[in-house]
């Protein structure tokens, strides 16, 4: 028999049982939807964590640190090695200290950084309201959200107050023979940032340079190419410095949300085994009706692959009809709530994320999936159709 | 294909078939030995549970016989394959059976061309024989139908169309007259009859109704698996040769 024959044939027999096709596709394509709807879920969910955290950009930053050791230093010296690495186009150091910070009557205790624009921009720093420091030889200061509140500044008058810091120089950062020191400064507030954590300042790094200190805190080194981070990296590590960065994080995130993923896509596999098993029952019953009509069909001198393909292709039928419905909703009901939150985030005044996410290769992969699981679902009652035995199935009532 | 020659189109040889009830055999052919010559109009008679309809499904390829063998013009059907069986029964037989069988989801004129598609003839082509065959019967204003929505008269012609439509050598009908009135059965008989007169089909009949005998060549008398005797009512020695090589190339009202 020809195959489009076969095919037209599985349609007509669907298509004269349209309630229970439209049934059992339902099923199918309800929970298609809901893997679909799952993992676009999933991914929009990963898309925007790690969207929030950073762009391309930061993923060529490195950070340096000397972690524990009692050895190591990060002074100017070990900063021109850095910049001599052949890969690094930037190095920058920062220093931080305990510090306390008054403004008025008010004193808080919070931490002094000393770094300059270079070092906030490869930070890439978010201001949320002012600028950077625009001249470095006036003494200006940055400081975070939680800061202007412990010291009761209000969103209005924040900029151009002057606070006084008190720093505490720890003696690792000074010259061996020195001995700890404290300092006191006075800073005009010149930018804010969004930060709510725990209070602390950034003051350009020549304060603490002025003041005696020789080695740095920490350092952030820049490649121009992605692709040489990875072995800046290790000759970073063997010159004995701990190195992390942004894309630890955002490989962390991934694997959570690997596992997060995994266990969406779980949720959705047992809807579609449910739906198989709808499907398999479906496909027995019409097997069992059809029992006389097949053992008719064999008589006539049909085949038996035909009879195998006819049963198949029904299945398959079914199945496509179902995924196809279930993807378009899965993938609508994504657009339809990104829509409904865009509206609701530009009515609010918030920032709107896309929260579900699906790229068409994966719909592809699951229209192909749920094809070939409804093919697996359709293989028993096929081969129990076609090894009927025409005369039993004739007398069969 | 001179039938002068004797070659039976249908030969039977010491057949047997024993079925397993529980734990007895039980043997419902005997050993039949019968040859069915080509233009013959063969009728079996017997009581029921004589072993007409197993000799019928035996010889048709679908009951594998426990000894003995089935050949057709000289060609053993039982020493093919399943499937090579299933080839003969689309090219050789066209089959009638007591009560109509259908493809529920097709109409009337995709069962009547269902055996054509069987056998890879597209579909549109398969059609247009089908609708030319509906039309001999004039039956044509049915085509649209639901086979079921046709009276049991009307459903009856209808199989003999499918049953014709792939040009048999051979027409096997199992009782067809079995659920009609008299009316229709005898217009159903006289459409066998003009199909083996006229197109010089061979024709196997199962029936219990002794009237029938007048239709027949041949008449086969079987009791309890094995044939009692076989009267043959006219000698038929036809030439094939003279007769159309396609049973549907007759004009319209020929055959009814």
């Amino acid at each position: 028999m020809r195959f489009s024959y076969l095919l037209y044939l599985a349609y007509r027999n669907l298509f004269s049982h349209k309630m229970r096709t439209v049934l059992t596709a339902s099923g199918v394509g309800i929970s298609v939807a809901f893997v679909v709807f799952l993992i676009s879920f999933g991914l929009g969910l990963q898309r925007v964590s790690t969207d929030q955290i950073t762009n391309l950009d930061a993923l060529q930053v490195l950070d340096v640190s000397i972690a524990k050791s009692k050895l190591l230093f990060i002074n100017d010296e070990t900063m021109n090695k850095f910049t001599k690495l052949g890969n690094v186009s930037e190095a920058y150091p920062q220093v931080s200290s305990a510090a306390k910070i008054s403004y008025n009557q008010s004193s808080i205790d919070g931490v002094v950084y000393g770094k300059d624009n270079n070092y906030l921009r490869l930070e890439d720093m978010k201001l949320y309201s002012g600028q950077k420091y625009e001249d470095i030889s006036v003494d200006q200061a940055i400081i975070n959200a939680a800061t202007q509140k412990q010291l009761s500044l209000s969103d209005n008058d924040v900029l151009n107050k002057e606070i006084t810091v008190d720093v505490v120089v720890r003696s690792e950062l000074l010259n061996k023979d020195e001995k700890a020191k404290t300092f006191s400064k006075k800073f005009k507030i010149v930018g804010v940032i969004s930060d709510k954590s725990a209070p602390f300042i950034y003051v350009p790094l020549h304060i603490f340079t002025d003041n005696g200190v020789v080695n740095y805190s920490n350092a952030k080194i820049r490649m121009d190419n992605k692709n040489d981070v990875n072995q800046a990296r290790l000759q970073v590590e063997n010159m004995g410095f701990k190195v992390s960065s942004i894309k630890e994080t955002i490989d962390q995130i991934n694997q959570f949300f690997n596992i997060f993923q995994v266990i969406l896509i779980s949720f959705g596999g047992i809807a579609i085994v449910v739906a198989c098993l709808g499907m398999f029952n479906t496909l027995t019953i019409s097997l069992i009706e059809k029992t006389r009509e097949v053992g008719f069909m064999k008589a006539l001198g049909t085949m038996r692959h035909d009879i195998y393909w006819l049963f198949t292709l029904e299945s398959v039928l079914i199945g496509a009809f179902g995924s196809i419905v279930g993807v378009t909703l899965g993938v609508m009901t994504g657009v339809l709530l990104n829509y409904g939150i865009f509206a609701l985030a530009s009515t609010s005044g918030n920032q709107s994320v896309e929260l579900f996410y699906i790229p068409i290769p994966l719909v592809l992969m699951i229209l192909a999936a749920s094809l070939f699981v409804s093919l697996l679902t359709g293989i028993y009652p096929a081969r129990r159709a076609a090894r009927i035995s025409p005369l039993d199935a004739m007398r069969y009532e | 294909m001179n039938a002068s020659s004797g070659l039976p189109i249908i030969g039977v040889s010491d057949l047997r078939k024993n079925f397993q009830v529980g734990k007895n055999q039980v043997e419902v052919l005997k050993g039949i030995d019968l040859r069915i010559l080509p233009g013959e109009f063969v009728i079996l008679f017997g009581h029921s549970g004589c072993g007409k309809s197993t000799l019928l499904n035996t010889i048709i390829g679908l009951e594998k016989p426990t000894s003995g063998d089935i050949a057709l013009r000289g060609r053993s059907i039982y020493n093919m394959n399943e499937d090579a069986r299933a080839k003969v029964r689309q090219d050789r037989f066209g089959m009638v059976h007591q009560q109509s069988n259908w493809i529920k989801s097709l109409n009337v004129v995709e069962n009547v061309a269902y055996p054509l598609m069987i056998s890879g003839y597209n579909r549109r082509d398969a059609i247009k024989r089908a609708e030319h065959t509906l039309e001999l019967f004039k039956l044509a204003e049915y085509a649209k139908y639901t086979p079921t929505e046709l009276s049991g008269g009307q459903q009856q012609k209808v199989s003999i169309c499918r049953a014709i439509i792939n040009n048999p050598w051979i027409i096997v009908a199992d009782e067809p007259t079995g659920n009609l009135d008299t009316v229709s059965a005898d217009e159903v008989m006289n459409i066998f009859k003009s199909i083996n007169e006229k197109a010089q089909r061979t024709i196997l009949m199962v029936s219990h109704n002794p009237d029938y005998e007048r239709f027949a060549t041949k008449v086969v008398y079987m009791k309890d698996g094995l044939i009692d005797k076989i009267i043959n009512r006219k000698i038929v020695n036809i030439d094939e040769d003279q007769y159309p090589s396609d049973l549907l190339a007759m004009a319209k009202g020929d055959l009814i």
